[in-house]
């Protein structure tokens, strides 16, 4: 007669349990036992990525900078009327992104909310998020020859994936198309 | 169909109204774009295979909404208004909705 409980640990331990070739590379036992056997490496690796993540945050907010330029002109608000303009056609307009913390970062997170306060590290995503969310609105504004959008809105989703939890930003609006009064 | 997100639709006027329509999809991606996700988590940034679900996810419930704005008769939809939500890992719900609206009586 079998416990639950041991049936819980004989799935998890076949779920768990590192193909022939795995056995070759890392030694014997389940895959946690490997990563806690080689707790160093892992840290390692997360180091490794955080590096990386901040070369490409770095990247981004360059190019960010960047393709900003040349969106300029489009003017942005979110009142529920249009100014100055006469308006002839209106058109929805959606910019959206996902993006996500890597792991290491997760861990630092993990640690600064035992403590609380302003974590800085989400800060700076979901503002990263945010501004590439309404970059990619205005790029779908100029691709339409749009000037004007109106009633801006933004949404923030927690997304949970099967691995990684990411974050989504939309901006949404209505742009607007039509001859400016002043001539 | 005209779509906006304000109360009017500029430069027309709006005679009648016809109700709240709204669409909504829940979607996954396949487990291939989850690992590839899991991979992209190591050095974080932006996740384009949900980045990618997402749209289309959206793409497809503004497409239902239309639908039922046209088998409504509607001329176009009004105030609309989006909201996603995580259902569970790997999916996620998204959901449009507004007023369907006709120019004429």
């Amino acid at each position: 007669m079998t416990t639950t409980a041991e049936v819980i640990q004989e799935i998890n331990r076949t779920l768990t349990r590192a193909p022939a070739w795995f056995h070759d590379v890392f030694g014997s036992g389940t895959i946690w036992d490997v990563v806690i056997n080689n707790s160093l490496q892992v840290f390692g690796l997360g180091l490794a990525g955080w590096i990386v993540a901040f070369w490409f945050e770095q990247r981004h907010i360059k190019s960010m900078n960047r393709r900003e330029i040349p969106l300029e002109n489009i003017t942005i608000n979110n009142l529920k009327k249009t100014l100055n303009c006469e308006p002839q056609a209106a058109t929805l307009l959606i910019g959206s992104v996902v993006v996500a913390h890597d792991y290491f970062r997760t861990l630092v997170i993990f640690f600064r909310k035992l403590v609380g306060g302003n974590i800085r590290h989400y800060e700076r995503l979901v503002d990263r998020g945010r501004r590439e969310a309404l970059i990619r609105l205005k790029e779908e504004a100029d691709l339409c020859g749009i000037e004007q959008v109106v009633n801006v809105r933004f949404t923030t989703t927690a997304i949970s994936g099967r691995f990684l939890h990411a974050v989504e930003m939309v901006a949404y609006g209505t742009g607007i198309q039509g001859e400016d009064r002043q001539g | 169909m005209i779509i906006t997100n304000i109360e009017q639709v500029p430069g027309k006027t709006i005679l009648r109204e016809l109700g709240l329509v709204q669409g909504s999809t829940v979607r996954g991606k396949h487990l291939g774009k989850d690992i590839g996700a899991f991979f992209k988590g190591l050095i974080g940034g932006e996740i384009k295979g949900y980045s990618e679900l997402l749209v289309e996810g959206r793409e497809e419930a503004i497409a239902r909404m239309k639908k039922e704005a046209e088998r409504l008769g509607a001329d176009a939809i009004v105030n609309v208004r989006m909201t996603t939500s995580s259902i569970t890992g790997g999916a996620a719900e998204l959901m449009v909705y507004g007023t369907a609206v006709k120019f004429d009586l």
